[in-house]
């Protein structure tokens, strides 16, 4: 129920975002930033709750890794949305990332999904992979908003606004990287080692997972050391946004190993 | 010389190094790993198996393909490492060192990804015991061993589950695996029971009994039945199904069931402690970066 109301201020939140981009003068919504922070609270809550009902952090399958990761973006657009100078340069990466947080909650409602509340495997009972996931998806909410500024910067035309949004899409990266590389790779190395001896086993999920974290990683060396910025970096945080939904659902569907069970 | 310090303290050599592995652990994900050739040539066309062997795609983290670009990327990030260390101290000037630290873990992570590709060593073993929830779904597989060590007992009952694996010095072992296997009970004249596990088999004189599974004709537990097969030497004699109370050569079948196993690995690897070391020291390296960056912003 909870999820249910997440996703229709998520939605709802849309309409004085659309309001605002069309109108001239380039003034921010005042008001949809807080539907997404009363959004992500209800879908935290929605964590807790199963939280309490299966006595462990409910984020083992499927289901509650999206309403995380929704939860988590539309957190991330609150405190960009609340933090920044300039807001206006803001509207249309925080609408592209309601469009993202809106699809994730969209598509764990779905019949496709399962939503049954249920203890997890013995595997997964581990402190290790609840800072696994939650730090990857906190990181990957980072790189949400990368993306939808990317697109932006790829669409406009005015040099003045390219420049604020490049860096919108910048701070994005650079923040969600450490969180990320500590997340899914450290922590998800270490909990491996606990649970099966094996640090890194070359599991089809663990190689994208590597894989989105060497895009990242090239997208940070070619804007800090090379000094490309705006397009190149632009292509690099799409394709890594694009690599990071594929590692996070395509892998789980497409290919087999070790996470398979995480659905 | 100069020139080759050059090449590999290189941005571009390593972005480029970065896209080939990326591009070749992509296609190794698309690739059923560690197969036969064999597999290979009776899964794919003639030409793309001959591809994926000669490439070594189907063996990805111990090829070719994955050694010579790791290996250029090993000492292009060990070059640019020594490099940025060498210009700091030149200049004297104070320089955001957390990205330093992340460069020296990954090339300590890559060491310690190389001692245990070629010192790690595993050895399976097999417990019996299982948790379920109400629904049936499992809940936990406990193995309680006993340790010995040079005839003195060291551990007794110590419940190595999934996530908590037995440490003794070096040598740890993990809970890797879990299934259910059938079990033969095997009388003889004097009473004597000896038991037999699925893939198993038992010498009489010059002949062999093989376990090789079972057969389920119903729910009820005399509805299990054995399949057996009878060997001399390479020649398969005979093949059937047994049930409780059937005769097998000199012996009686007892009793015949099914039992939960989890099979145990004894792990030595001596590449985990470098790695560990490189994880920490990575962590503290993002740390430092972020902690430096934002001083520097404000």
């Amino acid at each position: 129920m909870m999820a249910l109301i997440a996703l229709i201020l998520i939605a709802l939140s849309g309409i004085p975002q659309v309001v605002f981009l069309l109108r001239k003068g380039g003034k921010p919504d005042p008001i949809s930033h807080y539907m997404l922070l009363a959004a992500s609270l209800l879908l935290f809550a929605t964590i807790v709750v199963r939280s309490i009902q299966i006595s462990f952090p409910a984020v083992t399958n499927t289901y509650e890794a999206m309403v995380f990761f929704s939860a988590a973006v539309c957190l991330v657009l609150f405190i960009l949305r609340a933090a920044s100078k300039n807001p206006a340069i803001l509207r249309f990466s925080v609408f592209g990332g309601t469009i993202v947080a809106l699809a994730l909650i969209m598509i764990s409602s779905s019949p496709i999904v399962p939503k049954t509340i249920q203890p997890p495997i013995p595997a997964l009972r581990s402190i290790w992979l609840v800072l696994h996931v939650t730090l990857a998806f906190i990181g990957e909410s980072f790189f949400a908003v990368g993306f939808v500024a990317a697109i932006n910067y790829l669409v406009s035309k005015d040099e003045e606004r390219r420049k604020a949004i490049d860096r919108i899409m910048y701070t994005s990266i650079i923040i969600g990287y450490p969180i990320f590389t500590v997340g899914a790779l450290i922590f998800g190395a270490i909990w491996a080692e606990a649970a099966w001896g094996s640090y890194w086993s070359w599991d089809p999920k663990e190689t994208w997972a590597l894989i989105t974290w060497l895009v990242y990683t090239a997208f940070l060396h070619s804007r800090l050391v090379m000094k490309l910025k705006g397009r190149v970096s632009s292509i690099l945080s799409i394709v890594g946004f694009l690599f990071t939904i594929f590692t996070f659902a395509g892998v789980n569907y497409l290919l087999t190993g070790l996470h398979s069970y995480g659905g | 010389m100069k020139s080759i310090y050059i090449f590999f303290k290189s941005v571009k050599l390593a972005i480029v190094l970065i896209l080939i592995i990326i591009v070749f652990a992509m296609l190794s994900t698309l690739l059923p790993q560690n197969k036969g050739e064999g597999f290979y040539r009776q899964k794919y066309q003639p030409l793309l198996a001959d591809l994926v062997i000669a490439s070594g795609l189907g063996h990805f983290s111990s090829s070719l393909v994955f050694f010579i670009p790791m290996g250029l990327f090993v000492l292009n990030l060990g070059t640019c490492t020594v490099d940025r260390l060498v210009r700091r101290a030149r200049r004297g000037a104070a320089r955001r060192f957390g990205p330093d630290l992340i460069h020296i873990s990954l090339l300590i992570l890559c060491v310690g990804g190389l001692v245990t590709a070629s010192l790690r060593q595993e050895q399976s073993l097999v417990s019996f015991e299982s948790q379920k929830y109400e629904d049936g779904r499992p809940k936990a597989w406990i193995s309680k061993v006993d340790v010995t060590i040079n005839d003195k007992p060291r551990l007794k009952g110590f419940a190595i589950e999934v996530n908590h694996p037995l440490k003794l010095g070096i040598l740890k072992v993990y809970q890797s695996s879990f299934g259910t296997e059938a079990v033969l009970h095997l009388a003889d004249a004097s009473g004597h029971i000896t038991a037999v596990s699925t893939g198993q088999s038992i010498r009489v004189g010059d002949r062999e009994f093989y376990f090789a599974g079972t057969k389920r004709t119903g729910d009820g537990p005399k509805d299990l039945k054995a399949s057996i097969e009878e060997w001399k030497g390479q020649e398969k004699i005979t093949a059937g199904e047994e049930g409780t109370g059937d005769a097998l050569g000199p012996y009686r079948i007892d009793a015949l069931y099914e039992r939960e196993v989890t099979g145990l690995t004894a792990v030595r690897d001596p590449g985990f402690i470098p790695v560990l070391a490189a994880l920490i020291l990575a962590c503290l390296g993002l740390a430092l970066t972020t902690i430096q960056k934002k001083g520097r912003e404000t």
